[in-house]
């Protein structure tokens, strides 16, 4: 069975990820519709896919081939339009990242899925490639605690990759116009750090929350010119450095979280947004000096995480809520003690 | 020809790989090699000028009281190879932020928290000033400050047994990673930019002939060496107070 697929969203995290990620999952899914908030660009993807297409989430909540409600609009938006799924009877909800801005209304989305048996599955991605999965069997196979985390990320502009996963690319959405930003003004900066840490963040503070789960202390957080931040907390007796620069151009994104533990440090480098060219790498490097490096898996997070909805709709895996719920709590609790450690400017 | 000062084998070997340059000898011609355990810096003495290997991180007063030597003085830190610090500048990189991750084993923490700092100074390109610190039982890491306000964040974790391994990245449109692991005496330098990866050809001469020769150099040119400058700039990051 094909379970139908609304997405609400037209977005490229729609035209070049998940839309043509359906296609790599072996008949599970399809995408019957796709929803935009009025520009047009909805027909525009469904077209490519013989899906439907429309404006607002009203009509393809109405769609009854809708089996999944794919929600990938605007971060703001994505509590607003869980609950609608909810309400309109869906029961099977994939949610991209960050599932709400606050901590509240993430522990109340969970809730509502929970009190109604609905399935959800957050788009932390690389929370699911298989190569994290491995990382981790790794780390608790040795003996010793972790002593500290550290996530970096140089990122380059996602159309260079978009480009890879489309045919012809989508016609351009309105300019987005942004005021120019002074990070030297602290209300500012913390409002960009606190957007980045929920919004970007929330790829790789999942993985951390794995590896040492305890509420983070941060130890100090800045913002990075021209835009990113720089963090770092302190965490069930671990440190954790987190360092985010996003460039108008350059090289080709690093993506990478490195574990140090008493055993090994091991490496984990996730291959650049939207591209499917197999998983994470993953190296270690042992106490006697031994590297070794693990075959890169020829599925990705993106593949896993709609695989993992699947298993839940099959009945072969049991849904986390706690997992849910407590993730997206030590997300936000991140990002609102580096906005307060921003903004009272301690470190520059 | 230039005497070495010393009895300890990989610089015996290196002064036999640069003969007829030096020969083995001592008295105050000689270039003395002094190893870097416990109070080094006292041993410093009676020589034209020294080598000093794997110094322990040394108190602030030391370091302003050697600052008064006027002699060239080699500080091997195999760690941050002077040859290799030449390689992690072959390209120019503006980078945005600096981050250094080090892992290693407790005896040689403080070391090797020390070379990361050094490393750090290195891709920021001058001084650091510490902005934040954070110390567990088995890690430390610092949010520190560079020439033209740039940031960097330098994290050591203790663990694996003897030596370690050290990554430093400047980010920037185009970057430079360095890695340095005590499995290998060979350092990998990197760039990365539009144009792909490059990675710089690795350095295969000894530390020890590298020392001696650095000297040799400076004593026939009459210049003076920066080691034992950024030295001081570096254990001054990791231990401020001593």
């Amino acid at each position: 069975m094909a379970w139908g697929v609304g997405i609400i969203g037209s977005g490229p995290g729609v035209a070049a990820l998940h839309a043509p990620t359906l296609a790599r999952l072996g008949g599970d899914f399809r995408l019957v519709h796709v929803s935009d908030a009025g520009s047009g660009r909805a027909a525009a993807i469904a077209e490519r896919f013989d899906a439907r297409a429309s404006a607002g989430i009203d009509a393809l909540l109405a769609d009854p081939d809708v089996d999944v409600v794919a929600i990938c609009s605007p971060p703001a938006l994505h509590a607003e339009h869980v609950r609608a799924s909810l309400a309109a009877g869906r029961r099977a909800i994939f949610c991209e990242k960050p599932l709400a801005d606050t901590a509240d209304e993430a522990e109340l989305l969970v809730a509502e899925c929970a009190a109604v048996g609905a399935l959800l599955v957050v788009g932390t991605n690389h929370l699911f490639d298989p190569a994290w999965v491995r990382a981790t069997h790794h780390l608790s196979a040795l003996d010793g605690r972790i002593s500290a985390v550290t996530v970096t990320l140089c990122l380059s502009p996602n159309d260079r990759y978009h480009a890879l996963t489309m045919g012809d690319p989508l016609p351009a959405g309105p300019p987005v116009a942004r005021p120019p930003l002074d990070l030297d003004d602290p209300e500012q900066s913390a409002a960009v750090v606190r957007q980045l840490v929920a919004g970007l963040g929330v790829h790789d503070l999942p993985l951390v929350r794995d590896l040492v789960p305890a509420t983070p202390e941060v130890v100090w957080a800045r913002a990075v010119p021209p835009i990113g931040f720089d963090l770092a907390l302190r965490t069930n007796g671990a440190l954790v450095r987190f360092t985010t620069v996003m460039l108008p151009d350059g090289a080709d994104s690093l993506w990478r979280v490195s574990i140090a533990a008493a055993g090994a440090r091991v490496e984990v480098e996730f291959p650049p947004p939207f591209v499917h060219v197999g998983g994470a790498r993953t190296t270690v490097r042992d106490a006697q000096g031994v590297h070794t490096t693990y075959p890169i898996d020829r599925r990705d997070g993106y593949e896993a995480e709609w695989r993992a909805l699947a298993a839940l709709l099959r009945g072969e895996a049991a849904m986390e809520y706690d997992e849910l719920r407590a993730d997206a709590a030590f997300v936000l609790a991140i990002a609102d003690g580096a906005a307060a450690a921003v903004r009272a400017g301690a470190v520059r | 020809m230039t005497g070495v000062w010393t009895d300890l084998p990989a610089y015996r070997a290196a002064v036999a790989e640069l003969a007829p340059r030096v020969r083995l000898g001592d008295g105050g011609e000689a270039i003395r090699v002094v190893g870097g355990r416990g109070a080094w810096w006292e041993r410093l003495d009676g020589a034209a000028a020294y080598v000093i290997d794997e110094p322990d991180p040394a108190p602030a007063a030391v370091h302003a009281r050697l600052a008064a030597l006027d002699v060239p003085i080699a500080v091997v830190r195999r760690r941050v190879r002077p040859d290799v610090v030449a390689e992690a500048g072959a390209e120019p990189v503006s980078p945005r932020h600096v981050v250094v991750d080090a892992w290693g084993g407790r005896t040689d923490a403080t070391a090797l928290l020390r070379d990361a700092v050094g490393w750090a100074r290195v891709l920021a390109g001058g001084p650091l000033s510490v902005s934040a610190r954070a110390d567990t039982a088995a890690a430390t890491t610092m949010a520190l400050r560079g020439r033209d306000g740039i940031g960097v964040s330098v994290t050591r974790a203790i663990g694996g047994g003897v030596g370690g391994a050290l990554v430093a990245s400047a980010l920037g449109s185009r970057r430079v990673e360095v890695r340095v692991d005590s499995a290998s005496p060979l350092a990998e330098v990197a760039f990365d930019d539009l144009e792909g990866r490059r990675v710089r050809p690795v350095r295969r001469e000894s530390a020890e002939r590298l020392a001696l020769r650095r000297v040799v150099d400076a004593q026939a040119a009459g210049a003076a060496l920066s080691d034992l400058r950024e030295l001081a700039a570096d254990d001054g990051i990791v231990q401020p107070d001593e």
